[in-house]
């Protein structure tokens, strides 16, 4: 077929078609791989989440460093036996950890370190262990809290806060100022009045002692641990339903003018249904909040284990900082950094599926 | 002069130089008469700031020495008790609540002015500073505060206000960088942005008189907010033990009673009023930031 244009030139429109069809039968399996936008938002997070893990790790290699104090005054403060051969020791171990050399080569030390062999040190608290083999055991305790936490308060907090927005009356007046008193409080002050009411006044629940370790097979070491993780968990999801509360129900009273919602209630749609999706459509500038509140309530576990002896990172980090033990504190930060890119990796990597917009950049 | 270029009356206002004196006083004006709820709501707030500093600085409320008699209850002398050493609760609420509030603003100060350097400087250059604001916003966003004060707390060993502070400030400013680079942004493409640069005023003349002042708006908000992130993480890590001891906060009011076993043995006079305070003070923050964010968009009238 051949169109004729205004200026009478014949375009050859089959002919293109043709050709356009062959070219994108072979198209390889593995240019469809490279050119797929999903793959780019990988890579580009892949590469900046890999950076900022470097910056951390270089912070906390150079902070300790910096400061003024001698990483090893744990040994400097008590010399035992005579004066020569501790010396002779400190001198020893000063060169086998190579403090006396320059920075760069120390950091190159460093690096080497962690990335070929994994090691990040020995600490001198604990009698000289490895630090990965004490920090490991700590991490599952801490991921059990932090995502379910996480997931929990993102439901119940834009739950409410649809609820609260959408509907109008003293319901709603009263909701908000819960909400907002939800949202500021302190949450270890929060918890030590969780602890008062249900501890001390009821002695409902266990507190102070370490729960059992996991055993992923046995139903009573679970039954025994959720006991354990009642009280922490309660604590940690009142306090922080409160801003996704907040965001949602100032997202929601602008949803609510919107025109397509309008129509459908003279259309004669049920308000739950109309909640619903007003309530969907509002979900998604709250994604966007995810990466940060989950560094947020990484942080806020790290107290809260503190208090309620729950054996995370956090009691971990407590008993670092009691005893003064350099390489523990620095590789439980490390582990932190570690935590935090790699969940919000996966947050980033979610956002990009629900969303394709932030793939091709948003156009 | 005037007689010899025929301008329209329109465009000699760009001509006509204002000193920054008079277009803000301008702007003040401008803002009490279309604004003025909001600007109530901050003089009302600026209000109770300062009565509390002028309550903690009167001679019967200004007295927390020790010694006054231990773990007093609440009496008609002693109005919430005294705690573990003796000192007077309330004096030590006023003037614990007047150190938080003097913390929290001069972090915020700090943040606020990193924040507007990093979210208004950056993208109205554009290019290459542009991109590196960006990446620097994005690195530092993701640094979790709570980790990084733990650290720091265990190799220092001397903790100071001033430690605290920088590190707090240095870590809350990149979501409010990011908030007003969005804003300037959305501003840089603005008709009358255009027509300045047309017209060859300087670049820092139009950043200073044309886009600050839009965004100043936004700015005074996010100093707020930042306000009450401070104050709430400072009373966090006090709480921990990670705090300073040279000033009274209503953190270190908590870690007293946390620490010498207030909470256990069932003194609610000593460790539930910081808590309310604070509460009571992040709600008010709170409420501010409502009523300004009501009259950024415009199209949601009613958000309280």
């Amino acid at each position: 077929m051949e169109l004729e244009t205004e200026n009478n030139e014949k375009l050859d429109i089959i002919s293109t078609n043709e050709n356009n069809s062959k070219d994108k039968t072979e198209i390889s399996h593995l240019k469809k791989f490279i050119t797929n936008s999903y793959f780019h938002l990988f890579l580009k997070k892949l590469v900046f989440y890999f950076i900022v893990f470097f910056v951390g790790i270089s912070l906390a290699f150079l902070i300790p460093r910096l400061l003024p104090g001698d990483p090893l005054r744990q040994f400097l403060s008590s010399p035992t036996g005579d004066a020569s051969s501790w010396q002779r020791a400190i001198d020893e171990l000063r060169a086998y950890y190579h403090y006396d050399e320059p920075l760069i080569v120390q950091y190159g030390y460093f690096l080497e370190e962690f990335f070929v062999y994994g090691n990040l040190g020995v600490s001198f608290s604990n009698g000289g262990r490895p630090v990965v083999d004490i920090v490991m055991p700590y991490i599952p305790y801490t991921l059990l809290m932090v995502i379910p936490v996480t997931v929990i308060t993102f439901i119940i907090g834009n739950w409410i806060g649809a609820r609260t927005g959408y509907s109008k009356g003293k319901a709603s007046k009263f909701g908000y100022y819960i909400i907002i008193a939800m949202q500021s409080a302190p949450f270890f002050w929060m918890a030590y009045v969780f602890i008062n009411f249900f501890v001390y006044e009821t002695h409902f629940l266990p507190y102070g002692e370490y729960p059992p370790p996991i055993i992923w097979g046995d139903i009573n070491n679970l039954a025994q641990l959720t006991e354990y993780y009642w009280l922490p968990f309660l604590v940690m999801v009142t306090c922080f339903s409160g801003g996704w509360a907040t965001g949602m129900r100032s997202l929601m009273v602008y949803e609510k003018e919107s025109d397509y919602i309008l129509y459908c209630r003279k259309l004669g749609f049920s308000e739950s249904k109309l909640r619903r999706y007003a309530m969907r459509n509002s979900l998604l500038p709250q994604l966007t909040g995810l990466n940060l509140r989950f560094n947020e309530i990484l942080g806020a576990t790290l107290i809260i284990e503190a208090v309620f002896l729950w054996p995370g990172l956090g009691t971990l980090i407590v008993q670092a900082f009691t005893s003064g033990d350099y390489n523990l504190i620095i590789g439980s930060f490390i582990v932190t950094i570690l935590i935090i890119v790699i969940g919000n990796f996966f947050i980033d990597l979610m956002y990009g599926f629900i969303d394709p917009r932030i793939r091709v950049g948003g156009k | 002069m005037k007689s010899d270029i025929t301008i329209s009356k329109d465009f000699e206002i760009i001509f006509e130089k204002k000193s920054i004196k008079t277009l803000f006083f301008e702007r003040l004006r401008l803002a009490w008469t279309n604004y003025r709820r909001q600007c109530m709501a901050v003089i009302f707030f600026l209000i109770i700031c300062l009565v509390i500093i002028i309550w903690s600085i009167i001679p019967p409320f200004n007295d927390v020495t020790p010694n006054h008699g231990d773990n007093l209850s609440p009496s008609s002398t002693f109005w919430l008790g005294t705690n573990q050493s003796g000192q007077n609760v309330f004096n030590l609420l006023i003037t614990g609540t007047r150190n938080s509030i003097g913390f929290g603003f001069l972090a915020s100060l700090i943040s606020t002015g990193l924040a507007v350097l990093f979210g208004v400087v950056g993208p109205y250059i554009g290019g290459v500073a542009e991109k590196i604001t960006e990446f620097v916003t994005n690195v530092v966003l993701i640094f979790p505060v709570i980790p990084f004060i733990l650290l720091l707390g265990t190799l220092t060993q001397e903790r100071t206000m001033t430690s605290i502070l920088w590190v707090i400030a240095l870590f809350n400013w990149p979501w409010a960088a990011r908030s007003i680079r969005a804003q300037v942004l959305s501003i840089k493409e603005r008709d009358y942005i255009k027509i300045s640069r047309m017209s060859g005023v300087s670049s820092a003349r139009i950043a200073l008189t044309e886009v600050l002042p839009n965004v100043l708006s936004y700015v005074f908000l996010c100093f707020v907010i930042i306000t009450g992130i401070a104050i709430q993480v400072e009373a966090g890590i006090a709480m921990l033990g990670l705090g300073q001891q040279d000033y009274i906060t209503l953190g270190s009011i908590l870690w007293d009673a946390q620490h010498y076993g207030a909470i256990i043995r069932g003194y609610y006079h000593i460790w539930i009023p910081p808590g309310i305070l604070i509460i009571l003070f992040l709600v008010i923050i709170y409420n501010l930031h409502g009523s300004f964010s009501s009259t950024f968009n415009p199209k949601s009238r009613e958000l309280l």
